[in-house]
């Protein structure tokens, strides 16, 4: 279900194995992501999403496979390369006897594209002080100044994980948006983890899904609520045993019953109810549904 | 441990001389000051905010402190009551050195004024004397031992279970900070108040200081500019203003101390313990320097991106030469304390210690930087190892070079030499081995 890796690929992973002593955390992952495209990496607590990201970048020690970042083997890119990429961790510890404007100045004369104009407009507008020591930031003002550094250079690549995860709701829809606003141009590729499905949906990301040490599947959100589908089964119960490939789940409760369906046509699914003489009605799911039953 | 402590005092029963009773509980007491400092650290970094909300918590911890009781002080008191001595009165005392210690090592502002006391008796011997005098003959001194204590041990437990909300304030690669960068260091130091909030600010500006110069040189694409940012970020205040400040601080507690011990009867230590003890300290510097290595790893995939170097092994290798700069503080904290011990000295002692011991602070710094660069890739940080390993690096080629400087200028120039040589040369492997793989930016 992955896209095909195409000569434009951002980031192309195959057979990507990590381990952490026995637990396998990912587990021969294939993955590439076309440039220009904005993804949301989407994964319960403990998928693998940070650890994918760090790998992705080379930050982590691999068992097996291979990453490669626009072309390059992510164990050699070149400084220019590396200057193409944005990333922002999860956590930010650095510098704390810095003040902001020291720490982003800092970050500017090392690279060529620097947009100083956006920095500033930024620090205003998310009221981040520059005069500030980042020890005395919230973790919220962190993470933000954590993403005007990633995003002042002008990267083609951004890794963004858990972007969002301290900023209230109202400042993180704020944030969200202006995000992708500044991001969401030809030849740029966003990818950030999160376990917020609003944010996804609302962003209109791609969605991909890192469950059990792969990519489930990468696909926009519009063919995933087509794909999967809540079915209510009416006017009588399958047995309660039945399985079919395709029906993720089945929920009989209540004298009601209905299937969380993934990959089926309507055809099919109104051919197996009927089978036991039901009608199947077909629902689409939030996304924040598709991934309690998928996720 | 309560075992071992039980089984260990249990062996005295087979000896008849009182010296060896005397020398157990001296040496138990000794003991008991690094116990009582270490275990209030450990204290220290467990009792959180967070921590401090878990069930039983408080329940636990007076747990231990029972068991430490039980251990340290009655254990010991009932084996000198079982020969005889007065066990309420060794009880109490160890009670007293146990609750001293633990106020010391949990940060207890005036706590470090207390061993004050023993180098002030040791200026005034008859005074000593006197209160040696009152203390084992008083049936009282018991009872106002355990008062001191407990009134201490009160001050201890408040002082643990304080809850602040500290922030990291310095870049805790800075053996030269006298701030860590935990929440609880933060807050032992605004608990310090004045003065130490005062040295903070001053270390803080002249870090801003550097980095705006450094900066400003990084800028104009200045060669080398951008090898000495990285320094700059692992070691905010390995510069100028941030050595001599330091240095100045060192000269002062130092200063206060040599005059203590110099006025005292008994005469200041052996040049050589002298030479060797500073080396040690000067070394175990270093522990910190590995300690913050470590922390820093994660944070450093910002400096990866930005530096953008040609690859992950030039950015070890260039990581490992940024840390060279705590050299040079290093070795300059040495030799500011080996001169004003030196003063202690006659000028042939002196002239020894401070050449001697100069090399010798300078190769123990060079091998303690070398163990540093070999745990670079561990997985977590090595403490005990590595108070273990720097302490006799630091300690053994001091008291070499002053040794062979002392017995003659010839003799101290071939054993500084050596000792050089085989400084740079560990040195340089451990350069080596660290720089033959990426460095981790796992946490530890």
């Amino acid at each position: 279900m992955n896209d095909i890796v195409t000569e434009d690929s951002a980031l192309v992973i195959e057979g990507l194995r990590k381990t952490f002593g026995k637990q396998t955390v990912l587990d021969y992952l294939d993955w590439s992501l076309p440039a220009g495209r904005v993804i949301g990496l989407l994964g319960r607590n403990g998928a693998g999403k940070s650890t994918l990201i760090r790998c992705a970048l080379g930050l982590s020690p691999i068992d097996d496979g291979t990453v490669r970042l626009f072309g390059e083997d992510v164990k050699q890119l070149k400084p220019e390369t590396l200057h193409r990429i944005g990333y922002v961790p999860q956590s930010f510890d650095l510098f704390p006897w810095m003040k902001v404007r020291q720490y982003l100045d800092f970050h500017a004369a090392f690279y060529a594209r620097w947009n100083r104009e956006l920095c500033d407009g930024l620090l205003g507008r998310w009221e981040v002080d520059a005069a500030k020591k980042i020890g005395e930031l919230s973790q919220g003002q962190r993470q933000k100044l954590a993403i005007i550094r990633a995003i002042a250079p002008d990267p083609d690549l951004l890794l963004l994980d858990e972007p969002v995860a301290s900023l209230d709701p109202q400042t993180r829809r704020l944030f969200l948006d202006e995000l992708l606003r500044l991001t969401r141009r030809p030849g740029k590729t966003v990818v950030f983890s999160t376990h917020i499905t609003t944010d996804l949906e609302r962003a209109d990301a791609e969605i991909a899904l890192l469950k059990s040490g792969r990519i489930q599947f990468s696909c926009d959100l519009a063919s995933l609520k087509a794909r999967v589908l809540r079915v209510d089964l009416i006017d009588a119960l399958p047995p309660a045993d039945w399985r079919h490939p395709g029906i993720v789940r089945q929920v009989i409760s209540d004298g009601a019953a209905y299937w969380i369906v993934d990959g089926l046509d309507e055809a099919s699914v109104t051919e197996f109810a009927a089978r036991f003489g039901a009608r199947a009605v077909a629902a689409s799911l939030s996304l924040e549904d598709i991934f309690i039953e998928l996720g | 441990m309560g075992l071992l402590m039980v089984g260990g005092w249990s062996l005295l029963l087979f000896f008849s001389n009182p010296k060896v009773i005397y020398g157990a509980l001296g040496a138990h007491a000794y003991a008991l000051l690094f116990v009582g400092m270490l275990s209030a650290m450990v204290w220290t970094s467990v009792c959180r905010p967070e921590t401090q909300t878990l069930p039983g918590f408080k329940r636990v911890l007076a747990s231990v402190w029972t068991i430490y009781g039980l251990l340290f002080v009655a254990l010991p008191g009932a084996m000198a009551y079982a020969y005889g001595l007065d066990g309420w009165l060794v009880a109490s005392a160890l009670l007293a050195l146990l609750a001293t210690s633990t106020a010391t090592g949990s940060g207890v502002k005036w706590a470090g004024l207390i061993w004050l006391a023993p180098m002030l008796l040791g200026i005034w011997p008859d005074f000593a004397k006197e209160i040696w005098r009152t203390l084992t003959t008083s049936v009282l001194a018991p009872v106002l031992l355990v008062t001191v204590s407990v009134l201490i041990a009160r001050v201890v437990w408040r002082r643990l279970l304080i809850v602040t909300d500290g922030a990291p304030t310095l870049s805790p690669a800075d053996i030269n900070a006298s701030d860590l960068s935990s929440a609880a260091d933060a807050a032992r130091i605004r608990q310090a108040g004045g003065l130490a909030i005062w040295m903070q600010k001053v270390q803080h500006d002249a870090s801003a200081r550097a980095f705006d110069s450094i900066l400003g040189r990084l800028q104009q694409q200045r060669p080398g500019a951008d090898r000495r940012m990285l320094g700059m970020v692992l070691l905010p205040n390995a510069h100028w203003r941030g050595i001599a400040l330091e240095l100045l601080i060192a000269a002062v507690f130092v200063g206060i101390l040599v005059l203590v011990i110099a006025s005292q009867r008994g005469g200041p230590p052996p040049a050589g313990m002298a030479a060797t003890y500073i080396g040690m300290l000067t070394a175990l510097r270093f522990q910190q320097l590995h300690r913050a290595t470590m922390m820093l790893r994660p944070s450093l995939v910002d400096v990866y991106f930005a530096a953008a170097p040609s690859s992950q092994l030039a950015f070890t290798a260039a990581i490992a030469a940024a840390l060279r700069g705590a050299l040079l503080p290093a070795t300059l904290f040495g030799l500011l304390l080996l001169g004003i011990v030196s003063l202690m000295y006659p000028a042939e002692q002196r002239l020894a210690m401070i050449v001697g011991g100069g090399v010798g602070v300078y190769a123990g710094s060079l091998a303690s930087l070398g163990v540093v660069l070999m745990l670079l890739d561990s997985e977590r940080p090595r403490v005990i190892l590595g108070l273990v390993v720097l302490g006799m690096v630091g300690a053994i080629p001091t008291s070499l070079c002053v040794a062979a400087a002392s017995a003659s200028p010839a003799a101290g120039a071939v054993v500084a030499a050596l000792v050089l040589i085989a400084a740079f040369g560990f040195h340089q492997r451990a350069y080596q081995y660290a720089t033959r793989w990426p460095i981790r930016f796992d946490a530890p």
